[in-house]
């Protein structure tokens, strides 16, 4: 009987043994199957499944910046599919579930999300219901193009699968590198490069370089984020209402008031009144504007062209809009929040709790520690009860702090820039929190169509040239899990909204109120950036008048090596009709000059690298001219003499003024273009509050600054004139320069 | 029940348990214990606090909740303290004895040593449980941050404890051959290594006998840039490193029951004294021998020891001795095998083998076929109270060190320089002919280098190399067993033989031979100059050099390798007649019949 018994035990110890390690082991092992890890093994597709996924925007892709992955899925089988879309990365160990994704029998279905992909090495999408995999790819996402390049993009959206033509596409002749790569770095790559046939290329001094992208329809996002890194999307004349969905179209609306520009032809009528319903903002009357109407709506613009993009008879069309694209400008709002400089000077409850854990800890070691030492003397029995009391004193310490902990309010810093305009106010807030012990929190924002996203963690470090409150701006990448110094990030190019992952609205029925979790480390920091649109506020009217010095119809003046005189009057009229006071208010002019150089072009740090004999070249520098205005308030009116006003050139790196901070100046749209700007700091923020009630974390310090950009169609029509004309005469002056300086260089080695 | 109620009592009825049970409660143990286990861990949580936004950080923090690493810290933080308190706790377990003098009254009473000694291991648990007490309110903090997985921390607190007990019984079994403090910093360097490589991610981590491998588990499995593949799950992970441990306990369970093998001789036969002939007549500081003194009095402990063993000593002695050489031997080999296999094949899909590769084969064959054979020599050689010593080997029948030494040595050469010599001979016919012709080399023509082993003759320089070595091995051997033969620590006779087989019988050949070709005096006596290449070649490591081609580029390349045979037959010869004359007048010193104590 007990042999039995001892069997019967054994046996079952052995079983259960057995069990254990099956359960352990192949537990990981399905796991890895089900995320597609073993990529190398060919994976046949479920049968009459086809699904085309898409990272980027044809073949880039911004890593830091909010990346589109969409996905088009046919099912022509007769059953209906029903898994989840997965994203990982086997190197990073990443895994990112976009959801549920049910798909018909016979149907196709769009899908698309934006996520923060920043560090992804490799990405494998797979479609899988948890126990068989349909469908697995890799996605390519380190593809060796982004959108740092200093070009302007425009994502031409149709769905026949056509590809812009470009005017100069056959153009096979080269240009002047030397020259011209100085004048216009976006020509394609270092110096002596082939000019890149894809692009468009203006004249020196007339726009950027336009990188057109074919895109189609069911890979436009469902929120603005992505399109931030273009600059223009371009409509065909076929394209419909219905071809987007409502979604689609409120994220154009939305990108285009944070400073993007649509082009559609202009018989696409009922496509520029779903563009006008699905923008926050006014879409203002159409002015007629370099060849196209141009219809102004906060940053952005709607332009119509005339004219079909695919006729061979129409070419002018293409080179219009093509032209128009290539006056638009890089910045905008994002990127002025992004680069605003900012120091949070008050206690944190951070510091708090931290401090309290350590002393908390701190004097547990002392009394358990270097007390108890103290007690050699005592007996066993007074020792046992000191001890005992300091361990359970500390146990009831911890408890309350991890309870203090849980429950702590983090900290938040937060600040915006106002962008005024005709059609409306935007505002943009960069938030910083940061956790005072606690994890998984929420944040939560008020204000009228508002929109509150949580940047990538990594995002941090990731854009260059950031802000971290423990040293202050670095120049730090971080690539494949190693920091480098980074001198190419040192003055970004990044443009629109870093990196996220898109977050739905956890208030979504309370209106004009946005929450999102914000999953966040002990102690750690998070960024978030909101935005908020209001078209019943009006900004601010400034009107800008130029009169000319006579005889000064034809040039201005150089003064000495930096300075050059507007050589005429200029008057400015401001009323203030936000309900704020504005403080700190300056008026930036801005204009260009054109010369020929000599010297080794260590303002670009690529390049110099490559160049041991510096050629001659021709630059184009921007010179500003600053006003600085008495305080606005709220509805004041201000009036400036007639004055005449000399322009500082700014011989910086490219990127080195492109601040909007209180201490440096906006950046032009292009080089070679003007530009004015009213600067100041808001008393309050207008659209945007932090919502207390709804959030974990408590609002310290908040800094609102203000911008308003006056558009070259509101510029007096004789300084746009004589600016024209000055450029004009600069280029031909420096080209002969320069010609005359390689004919030089020429001669002693002949 | 019997049985089991004597295993129980042999914990609990121990009189060092009782002695630490009584001095654990004390203001300088508990203050000292939360001082530094406290510390420790603050010290691992401050990083965490002070720089969150440290990448690295912060991803592991994203990954793992924080209370499950928090727990983490604690068991790394607990276990990193047992690494340096347990040595130090149980460096006077015979020193304590011995100082305060009345370890002869602890011999006397007839304890035995397992039972002394468990005592200190099992308190060992009250220890443990002082280190849970005292991290009692960081648990506290654990559980209300939440995230702690209960099983996983369990698990690795189940390692921990297996951890401390290993500690304990290793720590107990080194001090029975060397002294405390040594056995402590000993135990204190291997103890931090095996913990820091054990936090290592490599791939199938060896480094398994501390907890860390699991601690680190779930930090390599949520850490960016680790491969899946240099994982394995948990429960694996948690399995080899109990059983890992388990196994180091169960062996130094057995060491420390079965204790060294110290013979007591004419010389040591007076507990706690070394009294030789002539001591009269010296002065008290040449008088004494505590290196003597400390081995003989734990062999006197020892003769207290149980039956358990007895019968079959010398089996378990030498064939643990001869099993564990042979382990660790064919482990090497087999890997070797499999790594020169794989790679040949690998490289041969390609491209034809290079010579490198066929010179690695007899390198990596002598580097483990000398290693076999230098730890045989140390582990199967005795010192002069043990050699002659007659001990049960199986069943009663007795055999004498001495010959159980030479057969297990010889039996080692002899396996060792079977698998040296086949190696590269099976490899030749088996993997080499079978894939390209007798011909075909991988030799790059553009390159400069030209190697001395080729694909032709590394067969060749496989098995002279060997013979080398073995005979080499014999020589030292014998040598050391002779010293052996008049020193009290084979450790230091090691050390002599050494230096000398270094010395005299590898490097002072070549020296003498150097210098009577370049000392410009000398060069004027032809026989010196004209035989100075046959005496450099009595050095073995010449034969070495000259067998791989790495001789001086003025050396004569054809000598004959004779003058090693007989240079080392001379000495073997000289070292054989000595050990039979030393031993003879040793012998009278052992006790005709071994004494037997009535118990």
């Amino acid at each position: 009987m007990l042999q039995n018994l001892r069997k019967i035990t054994a046996h079952r110890i052995l079983m259960l043994a057995s069990l254990l390690w099956v359960f352990a082991d192949w537990q990981p092992l399905a796991n890895a199957q089900v995320l597609g890890r073993d990529t190398d093994k060919p994976r046949p597709d479920y049968p009459g499944l086809d699904i085309q996924v898409v990272a980027g925007w044809d073949g880039r892709v911004e890593m830091n910046a909010p990346v589109p992955v969409s996905f088009l899925i046919s099912n022509q089988s007769d059953q209906v599919l029903e898994g989840q879309l997965i994203l990982t990365d086997p190197y990073a160990k990443k895994e990112i579930n976009l959801g549920d994704v049910f798909v018909g029998p016979a149907s196709v279905k769009r899908f698309s999300s934006v996520q923060a992909l920043t560090g992804w090495n490799d990405c494998v999408a797979t479609y899988t219901d948890g126990y068989e995999v349909f469908w697995t790819r890799p996605v390519s996402l380190v593809t060796g193009k982004d959108f740092s390049e200093d070009v302007n993009f425009l994502l031409f959206v149709d769905d026949s699968g056509r590809a812009l033509q470009l005017p100069n596409a056959d153009q096979a002749e080269p240009a002047e590198p030397s020259k011209l790569n100085a004048a216009q770095p976006g020509l394609g790559g270092p110096l002596g490069m082939p000019i890149d046939p894809s692009r468009y290329i203006p004249q020196p001094g007339r726009g950027r370089p336009v990188q057109p992208l074919s895109v189609k329809t069911w890979q436009i996002p469902q929120h603005p984020g992505p399109l931030t890194v273009t600059q223009g999307i371009l409509f065909p004349e076929s394209i419909q209402p219905d071809n987007l969905n409502e979604q689609q179209w409120d994220a154009i609306g939305r990108w285009m008031c944070l400073g993007g520009t649509v082009f559609l032809h202009e018989s696409s009528k009922e496509v520029l009144d779903r563009l006008k319903k699905a923008a926050p903002l006014t879409v203002l009357p159409s002015v007629s504007w370099e060849g196209t109407s141009l219809h102004r709506c906060g940053g952005g613009s709607i332009r119509e062209y005339s004219g079909n993009l695919f006729s061979a008879d129409n070419a002018a069309t293409v080179t219009t809009v093509l032209e128009a694209a290539g006056r638009l400008s890089r910045t905008n709002v994002l990127s002025m929040i992004d680069e605003t400089s900012r120091q949070y000077l008050s206690s944190s409850n951070a510091d708090k709790t931290r401090m309290m854990v350590i002393a908390v800890l701190g004097i547990y070691t002392v009394f358990s520690g270097v007390v108890t030492l103290l007690l050699f003397r005592m007996n066993r029995r007074r020792v046992a009860i000191y001890i005992g009391s300091v361990v359970t004193i500390g146990c009831i310490a911890t408890a309350v702090l991890g309870g203090i902990l849980r429950t702590s309010r983090g900290d938040l810093y937060w600040h915006s820039i106002t962008q005024a305009s005709s059609s409306g106010v935007t505002q943009v807030a960069e938030i910083n929190v940061q956790s005072a012990g606690g994890r998984n929190t929420s944040l939560a924002v008020n204000g009228k169509q508002a929109d509150l996203q949580l940047l990538d963690n990594t995002d941090w470090f990731g854009r260059g040239r950031k802000y971290d409150p423990n040293y202050g701006y670095n120049n730090y990448n971080y690539t494949n899990g190693n920091m480098y110094y980074d001198v190419q990030n040192t003055f970004t190019n990044a443009t629109g909204y870093p990196a996220f992952t898109q977050q739905q609205n956890l208030l979504a029925d309370t209106p004009e109120a946005f929450r999102v979790r914000v999953p966040i480390t002990p102690w750690g920091f998070r960024r978030s950036e909101a935005t908020a649109f209001d078209s019943s506020l009006n900004g601010l009217d400034v009107k800008l008048s130029y009169v000319p010095e006579e005889g000064a119809s034809t040039q201005l003046l150089a003064m000495g090596n930096a300075v050059i005189s507007g050589r005429g009057q200029w008057s400015i009229a401001i009323e203030n009709r936000l309900p704020c006071d504005l403080t700190e208010c300056r008026l930036v002019l801005m204009t260009s000059q054109v010369e020929v150089s000599t010297q080794s072009q260590n303002n670009n740090l690529i390049y110099s690298r490559t160049i041991q004999n510096p050629m001659p070249s021709i630059r184009i520098w921007p010179a500003y001219s600053t006003i600085t205005l008495e305080n606005l308030p709220a509805s004041a009116s201000r009036t400036m003499s007639p004055q005449n006003i000399a322009f500082q050139v700014q011989r910086m790196n490219d990127q080195s003024y492109g601040s909007s901070n209180a201490n440096t100046n906006p950046v032009a749209a292009y080089k070679g273009a003007i530009g004015a700007w009213l600067l100041g700091r808001a008393s309050k923020s207008l659209l945007l509050s932090i919502d207390d009630t709804k959030s974990d974390f408590e609002s310290l310090d908040e800094s609102h600054y203000f911008v308003l950009e006056i558009y070259p169609e509101q510029m007096p029509e004789e300084w746009i004139t004589q600016h024209r004309l000055w450029m004009d005469m600069q280029l031909k002056s420096a080209e002969e320069t320069w010609s005359r300086l390689m004919e030089q260089q020429k001669l002693p080695s002949e | 029940m019997i049985a089991i109620r004597r295993f129980l009592m042999l914990f609990r009825n121990s009189p060092t348990y009782g002695r630490d049970q009584a001095a654990l409660i004390s203001g300088f143990n508990i203050g000292l214990a939360a001082l530094v286990l406290n510390g420790v861990v603050l010290l691992m949580l401050l990083p965490l606090m002070l720089a969150p936004n440290d990448r690295d950080f912060r991803q592991l923090t994203e990954s793992i909740e924080f209370g499950q690493l928090l727990g983490l810290i604690l068991l790394g933080g607990a276990t990193a303290f047992a690494t340096l308190l347990i040595p130090m706790r149980l460096s006077g377990v015979f020193m304590g004895p011995r100082i305060g003098r009345y370890f002869d009254q602890i011999v006397l009473s007839g304890i035995t040593p397992l039972r002394f000694l468990i005592g200190k291991v099992t308190s060992q648990n009250l220890f443990l449980a002082l280190m849970l007490f005292l991290l009692l309110p960081w648990f506290v903090l654990v559980l209300s941050l939440g995230g702690l997985q209960w099983p996983v921390f369990l698990a690795n607190l189940f390692l921990l404890w297996l951890y401390c007990m290993m500690l304990a019984l290793v720590m107990l079994w080194l001090t029975l051959y060397v002294n405390e403090v040594m056995a402590m910093l000993i135990m204190l360097i291997c103890g931090a290594w095996m913990c820091g490589l054990g936090c290592a991610p490599i791939p199938y981590q060896p480094f398994i006998f501390s907890p860390f491998p699991a601690l680190m588990h779930s930090i390599f499995a949520a850490a960016e840039g680790i491969p899946d593949e240099y994982s394995r799950s948990y429960f694996s992970v948690f399995l080899s490193c109990a059983a890992a441990m388990l196994s180091v306990i169960t062996v130094s369970l057995i060491a420390i029951s079965m204790g060294p093998l110290y013979g007591i001789i004419r010389d040591n036969s007076t507990f706690g004294e070394v009294v030789r002939a002539g001591d009269s007549k010296k002065k008290r500081r040449f008088r004494l021998r505590l290196h003597i003194q400390r081995p003989s009095e734990l062999a006197f402990f020892y003769e207290n020891r149980g039956d358990t063993w007895r019968r079959f000593e010398g089996l378990l002695r030498w064939g643990s001795g001869f099993g564990a050489i042979l382990l660790l031997a064919g482990g090497a080999w087999g890997f070797v095998k499999w790594i020169a296999v794989m790679e040949y094949r690998r490289m041969t899909a390609t491209a034809p083998v290079g010579d490198w590769f066929y010179e690695s084969l007899p390198v990596s064959s002598h580097l483990i076929h000398g290693i076999t054979l230098v730890v045989a020599i140390l582990v199967f050689s005795h010192a002069r109270n043990t050699t002659y010593l007659r001990v049960p080997f199986a069943f009663g029948w007795k055999a004498e060190v001495s010959k159980l030494d030479s057969v297990c040595f010889a039996l080692v050469l002899l396996l060792s320089s079977a698998v040296a010599i086949g190696f590269p001979y099976w490899f030749e016919s088996n993997i080499v002919s079978s894939t390209v012709s007798a011909t075909t080399t991988g030799t790059d023509p553009f390159s400069n280098y030209r190697p001395h082993v080729t694909r032709l003759n590394f067969v060749e320089i496989s098995w002279k190399g060997t013979m080398i070595l073995s005979l080499s091995a014999i020589t030292a051997y014998l040598m050391l067993r002779l010293t052996c033969l008049s020193m009290w620590m084979k450790s230091v006779s090691f050390l002599l033989v050494t230096i000398l087989f270094g010395g005299l019988v590898c490097a002072i050949p070549i020296a003498t031979a150097v210098s009577m070709r370049s000392v410009y005096e000398l060069q004027r006596y032809p026989l010196l100059v004209d035989n100075a290449p046959r005496l450099i070649m009595v050095s073995p490591a010449m034969n070495l050099l000259k067998l791989y081609g790495a001789t001086p580029p003025n050396f004569p390349q054809q000598m004959s390798t004779v003058p090693l045979y007989v240079g080392q037959g001379l000495i073997i010869l000289i070292c054989l007649f000595a050990i039979r004359s030393v031993g003879r007048r040793l012998r009278l010193e052992y006790p005709v019949a071994p004494v037997e104590e009535s118990r």
